[in-house]
């Protein structure tokens, strides 16, 4: 299972979905295409070493993705 | 339309982005949480930004309430429990960078999206903080 971590104004929210189910992974899929034109900034990390990288597309074999709102300075 | 698009479509149709993120509506597979500024949400998203801390980090984390970030360019960088905005510094300056409208979220929400940020695309960071030098705080 795979799982979208999206940091919001209410806290995390997630969503979860199964690579084997093509209809979970589409709408992940959909949604995280419609945060990042929004703006969200998305980061997928290995759980234990914590390297990772910034990702502009969506990938159905990341165990997480945690979506940013779009950093700004103050 | 299939199914997916209408589920991710009730999802985009939820969203109101002047002011944060709001996932509200019936969505499928969306699991639905605290209110932020509860003890609840809070404390999830405490131990969320905990889980993505390396144990160095955590323990300076518990003892400290800072801890010390290494950006991908190799630039370190400290992000402090001290508020939502001029947490983070590096060298002299400090730093300040956060998500939009995250002024409801939980604290350790904001800590989680800094050190992600910091952590893999300082290079991106350092083109949208605003700085300060050190001597302004003093």
């Amino acid at each position: 299972m795979g799982k979208l971590v999206v940091l919001c104004s209410r806290g995390d929210r997630s969503l979860e979905w199964d690579p084997d189910d093509a209809e979970s992974t589409e709408v992940a899929r959909q949604v995280f295409d419609a945060l990042k034109a929004e703006g969200c900034r998305a980061y997928v990390e290995d759980p234990e070493t914590k390297e990772g990288a910034f990702t502009p597309s969506f990938d159905p074999g990341a165990e997480e993705i945690v979506v940013v709102r779009r950093l700004v300075g103050g | 339309m299939t199914r997916a698009r209408k589920k991710s479509s009730s999802f985009v149709d939820s969203l109101e982005v002047n002011d944060g993120l709001h996932l509200d509506g019936i969505f499928h597979g969306l699991v639905f949480l605290p209110e932020s500024g509860s003890p609840a949400a809070e404390k999830r998203a405490e131990r969320l930004f905990r889980a993505h801390l390396t144990a160095e980090q955590r323990r300076r984390w518990d003892t400290t309430r800072a801890c010390v970030i290494q950006g991908k360019s190799g630039a370190m960088y400290t992000l402090r429990e001290a508020g939502k905005s001029y947490n983070l510094q590096q060298g002299d300056e400090r730093w300040c960078v956060y998500p939009l409208g995250s002024y409801q979220w939980p604290v350790a929400d904001v800590y989680l999206a800094q050190l992600l940020a910091l952590r893999h695309e300082d290079d991106f960071v350092q083109g949208v903080a605003r700085r300060r030098h050190e001597s302004h705080f003093r």
